[in-house]
């Protein structure tokens, strides 16, 4: 188990620095997502329709998080109602 | 053209689908879309899960969709149960901050093993009118030995005439049974073994929520749900204990305590609940896709809780993609959470009007860091698999810490 922790922990510290290499990558990504507002037209949203952007973008794995955590943690719900319950121990 | 045409419908409902909690998606363009998963789920020498998913969609007409789900799980292994070491024992147990470490032996209280299987099923029809109107019916069913659940729900999504903002509404209600695997549910706080076993215990679970989507750029979708819930009913565990407890020195606490005799939980029968959630995917500037999102939970049993996910995609052009993943969680204590029923503050046989040990009540802290990876075969299918570690950390509780492994394999079909 802590062999694996280890190669999980470093991929993901590899991969986000990877993703953030420089600072204005990093100030880019920001400014863009939280403080570049428009009002976007019916042909500029080709990002947007892909399925990544989707904000429930696997179900699977959704699904999968949803019955994890509702059976380990007090707080739930949030992104929406419905499906099944479970006798989590 | 009838195949193109339909192919940039779907993607304008796919793209418009964003804000509508549990709608069912379009898929591409094509007509059938089966998703199949497994999952290994292990905690460090406690539970086992290993869960089977399959999601079948399918567009019925130009304006309805059809979506079922199939899930089986088997469940096993030892879970805590609350309790310190067993009644009758007078183990000496060191304060919770000491309780590290701890390993409770064969036939102790202070663990209870279980094995289950858990069969769910649950169907999802969505109808769109006029292209900005949609309205998705479900309803679901889940069957363990001791534990029945069934729900329905109801959401709608209606975008604004530029359909930049999307505003949506959801209610679902759910019908629980919850039951011993030997049957009945045992008296709240009677001694351990002992009491009454009483009928089965039943609830009813109320959840509403409503949400805007907003596209805020070209590049960015951003999301705002607020969710209100109500538990009544049967909201104890028929399986959680707590143990009494005297300290061995009421002069010298560092020395411990005796434990005295275990009971059978009790909890309150109603909860109230609420959050706000928000959550926004943006693909930045070098194609990637940023996922992060942020929940504030609270709930009349004084428990308050925030979670934060960042997902970050890195997609090439062969159609592999991987993406690290953390989710950050904490929570407070319910306020009928005791570590045990402390004998100097409760005497020989009082009790609190609630009491329950269990973990998941407790003050803690959660990670979870990992990575997803797959392939995209554009047209056909999606490859996905992922690696992830789940570590928790317990204020008070005698297992203070727990970690888990979890791996999942999926892939989704596309056909005619």
């Amino acid at each position: 188990m802590n062999k694996i922790k280890s190669i999980l922990f470093v991929v993901v510290t590899l991969s986000l620095v990877n993703g953030c290499s420089t600072m204005k990558d990093f100030s880019n990504t920001v400014k863009d997502s939280l403080f570049n507002y428009e009002k976007v037209k019916p042909w500029q949203r080709g990002e947007l329709a892909k399925e990544d952007m989707k904000l429930v973008d696997d179900g699977m794995m959704t699904y999968a998080d949803d019955h994890i955590y509702f059976s380990k943690e007090a707080a739930t719900g949030g992104k929406g109602v419905g499906g099944g319950g479970c006798g989590c121990n | 053209m009838k195949s193109i045409q339909k192919k940039l419908a779907l993607a304008s409902c796919t793209l418009l689908a964003h804000g509508a909690p549990s709608s069912v998606i379009a898929e591409e363009g094509e007509d059938w879309a089966l998703d199949a998963s497994l999952l290994h789920y292990a905690e460090d020498e406690r539970i086992t899960v290993n869960k089977f998913i399959g999601t079948l969609n399918t567009n019925v007409s130009e304006s309805d969709k059809v979506k079922v789900d199939l899930v089986f799980d088997t469940m096993s292994g030892s879970t805590p149960s609350g309790a310190l070491e067993g009644a009758g024992s007078l183990a000496t147990i060191t304060t919770p901050s000491g309780a590290g470490g701890f390993s409770a032996s064969t036939g102790s209280t202070a663990v209870a093993d279980f094995e289950d299987t858990r069969l769910g099923v649950s169907l999802d029809w969505e109808h769109t009118k006029k292209r900005v109107h949609r309205i998705n019916y479900g309803t679901s069913i889940s069957v363990e030995k001791d534990f029945t659940s069934f729900g329905l729900n109801t959401n709608y999504a209606q975008d604004t005439t530029s359909r930049i903002v999307t505003y949506s509404a959801g209610v679902a209600v759910t019908f629980d049974s919850v039951r011993r695997s030997s049957g009945g549910t045992p008296e709240p706080l009677a001694e351990y073994g002992q009491g009454r076993t009483l009928e089965d215990g039943a609830r009813v679970t109320w959840d509403t929520i409503f949400g805007v989507t907003r596209v805020l750029n070209r590049r960015t979708l951003g999301q705002v749900n607020v969710s209100t819930g109500f538990n009544d009913g049967y909201l104890t565990d028929p399986y959680k204990l707590i143990s009494r407890t005297r300290l061995i020195d009421p002069l010298n606490p560092a020395l411990g305590f005796d434990e005295t005799a275990t009971y059978y939980e009790n909890r309150p029968s109603s909860r109230q609940r609420s959050s706000v959630y928000t959550s926004m995917a943006h693909t930045t500037r070098n194609d990637n896709v940023l996922h992060m999102s942020y929940r504030y939970y609270w709930d009349d049993w004084d428990i308050v809780s925030n979670t934060l996910d960042f997902r970050l995609k890195f997609r090439y052009e062969s159609g592999f993609f991987i993406e690290p993943h953390i989710r950050l969680y904490d929570q407070t204590a319910a306020n009928f959470y005791l570590f045990s029923i402390e004998q100097d503050t409760y005497g020989i046989s009082g009790f609190p009007e609630y009491a329950s040990a269990d973990y998941r009540l407790d003050e803690f802290e959660a990670t979870t860091y990992g990575v997803n990876f797959g392939k995209n075969f554009p047209g056909k299918g999606k490859l996905r698999i992922r690696l992830e570690q789940i570590e928790w950390n317990y204020a008070n509780s005698l297992f203070d810490t727990n970690e888990a492994l979890v791996v999942q394999v999926s892939y989704k079909v596309l056909f005619e």
